[in-house]
């Protein structure tokens, strides 16, 4: 029983454990996909700033180039062309400080990513700075420009030089600038498409532990249902067993209360019977009872010895039991001794007669292996009314001593109790 | 029984999205691009400037880069075997300096047949399959040489170009813009422009030939090389000379020999090209050209004077050692 109570304590154990370790794991997954979105959101955020300050540098450098080939172009509003390129390069100083303050370093980029990102941006800003000290050499134009006083072969002569300097050294700058400018929107793209790998990836790892963790539990559960199925069937054995072993032990009770209850000799009830069941009507009952005695029995026993005796005293009891067993309950109390109480349908009158009749079937002539031997018989009749007596015993005791006069009056008599 | 099979049936499905969900997250991988870059050779600094700034564009963009090329400038035939290579090995795009203009160009014509995106770097060639060229514009180079060695030179001076090898295309090149400029500026301050004389692009020869040309034109202020050995010749013969203020050398190519001549004073400047630009851009329009984006016919890197005042700056070094940035 003991042995039980540790499996069943295990077997909750193990349900409570399951429960708690279900739970832990999915506060960390949920934990996981919080963490997922919250940097994917912070990410997405990042590269579209990213992306907006690099975009604005290149259309700000374009602007510069613009407003530099009108001011070659000999256009007119030269002041406002250089004031456009002052404020372009304003602009551009803004957008990288604000990408600087950015950083490269956002969940999902790999370090390695991050420095090529880093070293392509700090290449791309030394070009264009690069290109704005190129555009303050070319400054050096700009009086002669703003006075205008040039004429004729002197003004081509000047846009000639003017040009050759542009296209020659300031021209390729501008094209390095915008093209490692470009490079770093290129980076950035890539870092944004490895981000999105990674977070699929992870995602899938993580979907694929929640996947595991279902197998495993409904594993588990299988085996807690397969566990609790088999110690139920072993419980039903046990009670199976333990309901066969009452029943056998009720039979045996009950033989045993039956062999108590029993004369050996003649298989009828004995003393012990006439107790149990007479005790409990002493008190509330009227009825009528006989007891009946062979006389002389010993002379048979010391004539023809004990075992044709037992026989002898078996044939009467086969007898009175064939005769009487309908209209009385009948013992076999000591060895000759027998007690009939009348049934209740047996009137007062009729039990009288019929223990007449007893006493003559008592004294039939029984034949054993060819010898035929006779006895008389004495009996004493009584009509018990309620509390006549406290016990069986002292009811027996009035009975056998109306039987012990009819003996010593004679013998073969029936003597009534209510008579004396 | 059939409790069971569904039990069974439901850690089956499950056990299948499992498996789809690692295969999904484990093989989304594509092929990485693969581009061959082709260098005149692969001795020389310069060209392994060159790779780095093609190797930076590579790992940027996730590209497959092979970086193999003859040993010698001249070994044209070594340098087609290479791109023989480069089409059997099925790239996507040739970033090549061509050994030659000419001679280079069936086979890239033949590579650009097989599908294979071409573009040039530092040198260019013939072929209707280059789609783009990315290099220094050496007429540029020219005139830029020419600005500066009007700064060292009067009209009672002369000046002169030492080409590092006659009739080497980008040699003649370096030199005809140098010429013009030089004609063209105002005949009251422009110095008289000598005939120009070739060294056999060695450092020996070009020293003989500098020395010469010190003795027997007194007057002359300015000596413009166009290559590292024709440059680092001449300097030789002015450093032996010991006329560094009378005699100035404006060179072509920045080796460190070169570099430390700018620091003495003996090279008043030279042209730093930029092999790492060339490299990065080139593998960044191979790559467009792999997505069939239109690109520029021709992107000039570049030539930038570098002068003892500016060598220190940012924007130099970034030229002259584009790896420390």
């Amino acid at each position: 029983m003991a042995n039980l109570n540790e499996r069943e304590k295990q077997i909750s154990r193990g349900f409570h454990v399951s429960a708690v370790m279900l739970l832990i794991v999915l506060a960390l997954v949920m934990l996981a996909t919080l963490f997922i979105y919250t940097t994917m959101r912070d990410m997405y955020r990042h590269d579209l700033q990213s992306t907006e300050y690099i975009n604005r540098i290149e259309a700000e450098i374009n602007n510069i180039n613009i407003n530099i080939l009108k001011l070659e172009g000999g256009f007119p509003d030269k002041q406002d062309y250089l004031q456009n390129v002052g404020n372009s390069f304003q602009i551009i100083n803004e957008q990288e400080a604000k990408w600087e303050k950015l950083g490269t370093k956002v969940g999902f980029t790999t370090a390695k990513r991050a420095d090529i990102l880093a070293k392509r941006y700090n290449q791309a800003k030394l070009y264009i700075k690069a290109y704005d000290e190129k555009l303050l050499l070319m400054q050096s134009y700009m009086p002669k420009l703003a006075t205008g006083e040039m004429t004729g072969k002197d003004m081509m002569a000047f846009y000639k030089d003017m040009l050759d300097f542009y296209t020659q050294e300031v021209s390729p700058i501008q094209s390095t600038a915008t093209e490692m400018i470009k490079a770093v929107n290129d980076i950035n793209q890539l870092i944004g498409e490895d981000r999105l790998t990674s977070v699929a990836y992870n995602h899938g790892i993580i979907q694929d532990i929640v996947i595991l963790l279902i197998i495993v539990s409904e594993i588990a559960v299988e085996a807690m249902r397969r566990r609790t199925i088999r110690r139920q069937r072993e419980l039903e054995v046990q009670a199976h067993e333990i309901q066969v072993a009452g029943e056998r032990l009720e039979h045996s009770k009950e033989k045993m209360f039956d062999i108590a209850l029993t004369n050996i000799l003649t298989g009828m009830k004995n003393r012990y019977a006439l107790e149990n069941d007479l005790a409990d009507r002493l008190e509330t009952d009227q009825f009528n009872i006989g007891v009946f005695d062979l006389d002389n029995f010993r002379a048979i026993n010391d004539t023809y010895g004990y075992e044709f005796g037992d026989e002898f005293l078996a044939t009467i009891g086969e007898m009175l039991n064939a005769e009487y067993s309908n209209v009385a309950e009948i013992y076999n109390i000591t060895g000759n001794e027998f007690c009939f109480i009348f049934h209740d349908d047996v009137p007062d009158s009729q039990a009288q007669r019929i223990s007449d009749k007893i006493r003559i079937t008592m004294t039939t002539p029984i034949e054993i292996s060819g010898v035929v031997a006779q006895c008389g018989a004495s009996g004493s009749i009584y009509h018990y009314l309620p509390n006549d007596s406290l016990n069986v015993s002292s009811l027996l005791i009035k009975m056998d001593t109306t039987l012990h006069n009819a003996k010593r009056n004679g013998g073969n008599m029936v003597y009534t109790v209510n008579s004396l | 029984m059939r409790k069971k099979n569904k039990r069974f049936f439901s850690m089956l499905m499950a056990g299948t999205m499992a498996l789809s969900f690692l295969t999904a997250t484990g093989c989304s991988k594509e092929e990485p691009r693969k581009v061959a870059v082709i260098p005149m050779s692969t001795s020389a600094d310069y060209w392994k400037t060159l790779e780095k700034g093609a190797r930076d564009a590579c790992d940027e963009l996730g590209i497959e880069m092979t970086f193999e090329g003859p040993n010698d400038e001249t070994d044209i035939d070594s340098q087609i075997q290479y791109v023989e290579k480069a089409i059997n090995n099925k790239v996507d795009a040739i970033v090549i300096s061509p050994c030659d203009y000419e001679l280079v160009s069936a086979v890239l014509d033949k590579a650009g047949n097989s599908g294979i995106k071409v573009v040039t770097v530092n040198s260019d060639a013939s072929s209707d399959a280059v789609l783009s060229n990315v290099a220094t514009d050496n007429d540029c180079s020219g005139a830029i040489v020419a600005r500066e060695a009007m700064k060292y030179a009067n009209k009672d001076n002369s000046v002169i170009a030492m080409g590092h090898l006659q009739g080497n295309v980008v040699c003649e090149a370096r030199i005809a813009e140098f010429v013009t400029t030089i004609q063209d500026a105002n005949t009251e301050t422009a110095p008289k422009l000598l005939d120009t004389v070739y060294c056999q692009n060695d450092i020996d020869d070009a020293k003989k030939t500098a020395l010469n040309l010190i003795n027997s034109h007194p007057e002359l202020s300015v000596i413009y090389t166009t290559n590292e050995l024709s440059t680092i010749g001449a300097c030789q013969a002015v450093e032996e000379k010991g006329l560094k203020d009378k005699v100035s050398i404006i060179g072509f190519d920045s080796s460190e020999k070169e570099i430390s001549y700018l620091r003495s004073g003996i090279l008043k400047a030279f042209i730093a090209q930029s092999p790492y630009n060339m490299g990065y851009l080139g593998v960044r329009y191979a790559d467009k050209a792999i997505d069939d984006d239109t690109l520029p016919y021709y992107v000039d890197t570049g030539a930038f004077l570098v002068t003892p005042d500016n060598i220190d700056e940012q924007t130099t070094q970034l030229i002259l050692y584009p790896d420390k940035f």
